[in-house]
């Protein structure tokens, strides 16, 4: 017949297993984590304290009795100081611990652990118990160094999961939810069975549950450190299992009691093997193909969300120079101008039109796919125009706008024009104007004070312009990401939540193209930046390697 | 007494466009006001008292939004008319001009300056 001793032995020996079996788990799944090691320990620990505890219980024999009691506080002291050390450690993979915890936190543990051995905790049994229940005993000093150290300890644990809890970012606080809950439900378990009906209510019979009520805290830790691979669980419970399933039948076979039982059931532990192989590697190809998908997953939603930013800022930069032609065409249309306001009125539709263009490419090119270079028509042609003309278009517009507030910041210009004419270069004028207004816009636009400097050299083969500011810098993280297709780095989108990612994406492109170079220079944070952008001088390209040679001959 | 004439402050920060606005509003009588960028507006607001604040989202420093926060918490500028002009055009940007507490959402590639006249009319009336 099942008595329920039976069934209270089955449930703490299942809740005592399933916290080992959850310890390594967790354990196997990344040895080399501290985090992980830490909650193996405090698993283990806890099992052996609910061992203790059921076996307090469970013992006839007054001496054993004696040593089982001491052993359940002693055990309480370590399971309380790893409690401490798990959630110290948790969620790093590496441990550095500090003087408080070396040379206060854990003696105090070994020593309050020591005692708990000694007479000065449990000095002697008055009164012996039934099966089932707890004895009563004489108590010495020693029990108010256990209290206070347990007491400590717990408090200490909680304040430590708080305060990492308070720090941590908003994704990984779901983590420390789940551990305090964990520890709450346990803990309020361990309140309310262990102490409050013992002490008030005379109830004694639910300690040696201690194991059941020492679950919440394990499986949802579990789950805590897990939830990163979570399906790897998958694997190491197929492997945990597969691997009882042989041992059992492999037992057997040394069981067996003649030579045909042996043979039959070594040949169904040849079978489980070969099964528990052949499920492993499917759960294992299952469980990799799933990691792939759910990291494409993550993928897709970022590329999504680059491209829905990207129509929104789109939809923004077609608009605004719309605004200007259609506001341009009512004005020329409905109102009183001057000869001059005429003009300028068509002038800023002129360049309203080019730089929707010119937008246009640029985003055609952030949202095509299948983007692999742009198309660049280099010709023997002068750099030096489209470096003025660019530098005089924004010149220009800066200066109107200081003249119009006089709040506006006030950018200084300076052109040094070569020393000696520079040689005629081999490049693309159209794509080297969309780099050059580029970089002049952003010279512009990640500036408050200082000059603005233009400058030319010669490099061997390679025409060279420098366009220099005392704006905002660029740091060398930030220059890893800078020429990166739609990426801006924090202080940038902070600075002008609107830009697009792709302007010096672009450039980057085109330069490349024309086999030449765009590279950024700076000191760090608000110490200026200077994009150096190189071109091939033209060396007879067009006539190299092709007919050509003949016609200029 | 003359009656004071209607005063509009333009939020905006292309330069090109506070000409035109501002030529187009003076034809119609009005006493214009510029701002370029979001960080004078509250002291605008202020000192001048516009009957409407014609507010542009985009713009360096402070942008439009960061401009409706503010107004919120100001209990006594919170009357003023507020008519969000940009060419933000999503629906939540929409929707997120509004929550803010603009009173009208325009964008603006849809209006001439002669369209923004009529609904600047509409809502705070005519200024001749």
């Amino acid at each position: 017949m099942f008595s329920l001793t039976n069934i209270e032995l089955f449930s703490v020996g299942l809740a005592n297993s399933a916290i080992v079996i959850l310890g390594f788990i967790v354990f196997f799944n990344e040895r080399k984590s501290a985090t992980n090691k830490a909650f193996l320990i405090f698993s283990l620990v806890a099992a052996l304290w609910n061992t203790a505890n059921y076996a307090s219980t469970q013992i006839t024999n007054e001496i054993l009795e004696l040593w089982v009691l001491r052993s359940v506080i002693f055990f309480a002291v370590w399971y309380c100081f790893f409690l401490y050390t798990l959630f110290y450690v948790f969620p790093d993979h590496k441990a550095h611990f500090s003087n408080g915890y070396k040379y206060i936190v854990f003696p105090a543990a070994l020593f309050a652990s020591f005692v708990t051995l000694s007479p000065f905790a449990f000095k002697s049994i008055k009164e012996f118990a039934p099966v089932g229940e707890v004895p009563v005993t004489e108590n010495g000093p020693g029990m108010v160094i256990f209290g206070i150290t347990v007491i400590l300890l717990i408090i200490a644990a909680s304040r430590m999961l708080l305060k990492k809890m308070r720090a941590a970012s908003s994704d990984r606080k779901i983590q420390y939810r789940y551990i305090l809950v964990g520890t709450m439900v346990t803990f309020s378990l361990y309140i309310v069975f262990n102490f409050i009906l013992p002490v008030l209510f005379d109830k004694v019979g639910f300690i040696r549950l201690g194991a059941v009520f020492t679950l919440p805290i394990i499986v949802l830790t579990t789950y805590a450190i897990m939830k990163y691979g979570l399906l790897r669980i998958k694997i190491i419970s197929t492997e945990l299992l597969s691997f009882a399933l042989v041992m059992t039948s492999f037992v057997e076979v040394l069981l067996s009691e003649n030579l045909e039982q042996r043979i039959f059931r070594s040949f169904i532990t040849i079978l489980l093997l070969a099964i528990a192989i052949y499920l492993n590697r499917s759960v294992k190809k299952e469980v990799e193909q799933r990691e792939v998908l759910s990291k494409l997953t993550v993928e897709l939603q970022q590329k999504t969300q680059i491209l829905e930013d990207l129509s929104s800022i789109n939809n923004h930069q077609q608009r605004t120079p719309l605004t200007v032609i259609k506001g341009g065409i009512d004005m020329l249309e409905h109102s009183k101008l001057t000869k001059a306001q005429r003009q300028e009125i068509i002038d800023q539709m002129k360049n309203r039109v080019e730089r929707m263009l010119h937008t246009l490419t640029e985003f055609s090119v952030g949202f095509s796919p299948k983007f692999k270079s742009v198309n660049v028509v280099p010709k023997k042609d002068n750099l030096e125009e489209a470096v003025r003309m660019i530098y005089d278009e924004h010149f220009e517009l800066e200066k109107a706008r200081q003249r119009r507030d006089p709040k506006y910041k006030k950018l200084e210009f300076v052109y040094e024009a070569p020393k000696e004419p520079l040689p005629p270069v081999w490049y693309d004028r159209n794509n080297v104007l969309h780099i050059l207004s580029n970089l002049m816009d952003n010279a512009v636009s990640y500036s408050d004070t200082g000059t603005i400097r233009v400058s030319y050299g010669v490099d061997k083969d390679f025409a060279i312009v420098k366009i220099q500011d005392n704006g905002m810098g660029v740091t060398p993280e930030e220059k890893k990401i800078i020429f990166d297709k739609a990426k801006r780095s924090e202080r940038a989108k902070k600075r002008y939540a609107f830009g697009s990612g792709l302007g010096l994406f672009l450039a980057k492109q085109i330069a490349d193209e024309s086999k030449g170079s765009l590279d950024v220079e700076s000191k760090g944070v608000g110490k200026g930046s200077t994009f150096v952008l190189k071109l091939p001088l033209y060396k007879g390209q067009d006539t190299k390697g092709n007919d050509e040679v003949n016609k200029t001959l | 007494m003359a009656k004071r004439k209607k005063r509009i402050l333009i939020v905006e920060d292309e330069p090109f466009l506070v000409e035109m606005y501002k030529a187009r509003f003076e034809q119609e009588n009005y006493k214009v006001d510029v701002a370029f960028d979001g960080t004078g507006v509250i002291d605008a607001i202020q000192k001048n008292k516009p009957d409407i604040v014609l507010l542009d989202i985009v713009m360096p420093e402070k942008d439009g939004f960061a401009v409706l926060r503010e107004l919120k918490t100001r209990k006594d500028l919170h009357m003023t008319p507020i008519l969000v002009f940009s060419n933000l055009a999503q629906d939540e940007e929409i929707k997120k001009g509004l929550d803010l507490g603009a009173d009208k959402y325009f964008i603006k590639s849809e209006y001439t300056p002669s369209q923004l006249v009529s609904e600047v009319e509409k809502m705070i009336g005519s200024a001749k």
